[in-house]
């Protein structure tokens, strides 16, 4: 079967756009089977698979999720790549929730779910799994979204039980982290949210799970990824490491090695051919 | 939104300064920025950058000198590009009241064409016309 991948993209309902960055809907057939790099990103992990569960066959180093199949996983952010085993047939939508959101829709800091996967109904209860159910009984991607936006406006806490937002200064700080493609200096940040250093570090780590320099570090690496794979071949990886805010290409290979768990180019003759957003470059 | 409506074929071109280029592309002709990636420690160079022409199609550029590449070393201001536009005589206008140097002015070919051809501040020549090619 000639392989054959089919994308859409939506904002979210009005009320979720501060938590959810976007919905991404992905359908790949008749591709090779094959492991899929879940790299690291300045989203929490937030995919509904349609049709074959998600199979992580390998979390990253460090994690204490066993490898596992999920229908609808939930992962906290991460220091490395999870590898995920696909039959060449994916086909879900990954909504891009972020950091700032998983409180407001799930009571928990996102530090809480840090290098940690888990099935979204052990957060969600009943809502997970009909987020699941129902995303299986409708086709088109409108129909879809139309769904999570459904389920997750219906999640949006406002009991006042638990704190549903984040601290102003965390809040804050997050959008400066990712507003500067993360480049932006820790001792600024922290002049900018009025905190010392060290008061920030441990804040900011008690919320998302990270040092705001290992966020910043993702921010960045998830910024070339972004452009690595959204520009045309002729640019040159030392061209993306130089727009990125990288010393130079090796220093843009050693993220990816840390990060990614293999060199550039690797990845994307791994990744790109069905994996294509139309709107990536405008990140 | 999905990826079925990308051209397939963008000229790429090089500027001395590609930043003023991008907003005289804009301004002048109406070219829609799709991304512009700048270099971190000098957001005066441009290492790539996306433009769409409304009816389809688009350009891609770069700042000449970026790298030692065949890319990067390309002599600016050779370029000659041709769009489909539906209204010459509004374009014709806002080009040349954005300060496009007039190569040849709007005329009415014997096959049924209407358009203009301009120069860009760094010379390059653009020609814009009511033609959409055989």
């Amino acid at each position: 079967m000639e392989p054959q991948s089919d994308w859409a993209t939506a904002l979210p309902a009005p009320a979720l756009r501060a938590f959810i960055e976007s919905y991404r809907g992905y359908r790949m057939t008749g591709f090779d089977p094959g492991l899929h790099r879940g790299l690291p990103s300045r989203h929490l992990t937030f995919i509904v698979s349609i049709g074959p569960p998600i199979d992580v066959v390998a979390h990253p180093e460090g994690s204490p999720t066993r490898p596992d199949r999920f229908r609808c996983v939930l992962s906290g952010l991460q220091p490395s790549e999870a590898l995920i085993r696909h039959t060449g047939h994916q086909e879900g939508v990954a909504i891009e929730l972020t950091p700032l959101g998983c409180r407001a829709l799930f009571g928990l800091p996102t530090a809480a779910l840090w290098n940690t996967s888990i099935e979204l109904a052990e957060v969600a209860g009943r809502a997970g799994d009909e987020l699941w159910e129902r995303l299986q009984a409708v086709e088109s991607w409108d129909a879809r979204f139309a769904v999570c936006n459904d389920v997750l406006t219906r999640l949006l806490r406002d009991d006042g039980a638990v704190a549903v937002t984040v601290a102003p200064e965390l809040t804050v700080a997050w959008h400066a982290i990712v507003r500067s493609g993360g480049g932006v200096a820790i001792t600024d940040l922290a002049e900018e949210v009025g905190w010392s250093r060290q008061h920030l570090r441990r804040r900011f780590a008690d919320e998302f799970g990270l040092s705001p320099k290992l966020a910043a570090r993702i921010v960045r690496f998830e910024r070339a990824r972004l452009m690595l794979q959204s520009v045309p071949s002729f640019v040159t990886i030392a061209q993306v490491a130089a727009a990125c805010g990288y010393y130079d290409q090796a220093h843009l290979n050693r993220d990816f090695a840390e990060l990614a768990g293999c060199p550039p180019r690797v990845w994307l003759d791994d990744e790109v051919p069905n994996f294509q957003y139309d709107d990536a470059a405008g990140m | 939104m999905t990826n079925s409506n990308s051209p397939m074929l963008w000229s790429v071109l090089t500027y001395r300064d590609a930043l003023a280029a991008m907003d005289f592309l804009e301004r002048a002709f109406g070219f829609e920025r799709r991304c512009c990636y700048t270099r971190d420690d000098d957001p005066s160079i441009v290492e790539h950058a996306e433009l769409r022409w409304p009816l389809g199609g688009g350009v891609m550029l770069g700042s000449t000198g970026k790298d030692d590449s065949p890319f990067g070393t390309r002599a600016p201001g050779n370029d000659s590009v041709y769009a489909v536009c539906e209204d010459p005589d509004a374009l014709f206008e806002r080009a040349t009241a954005a300060g496009a140097e007039v190569v040849r002015g709007l005329v009415d070919e014997d096959y049924g064409s209407r358009g203009f051809s301009v120069r860009d501040p760094e010379g390059n020549l653009w020609s814009f016309g009511t033609y959409r090619g055989e």
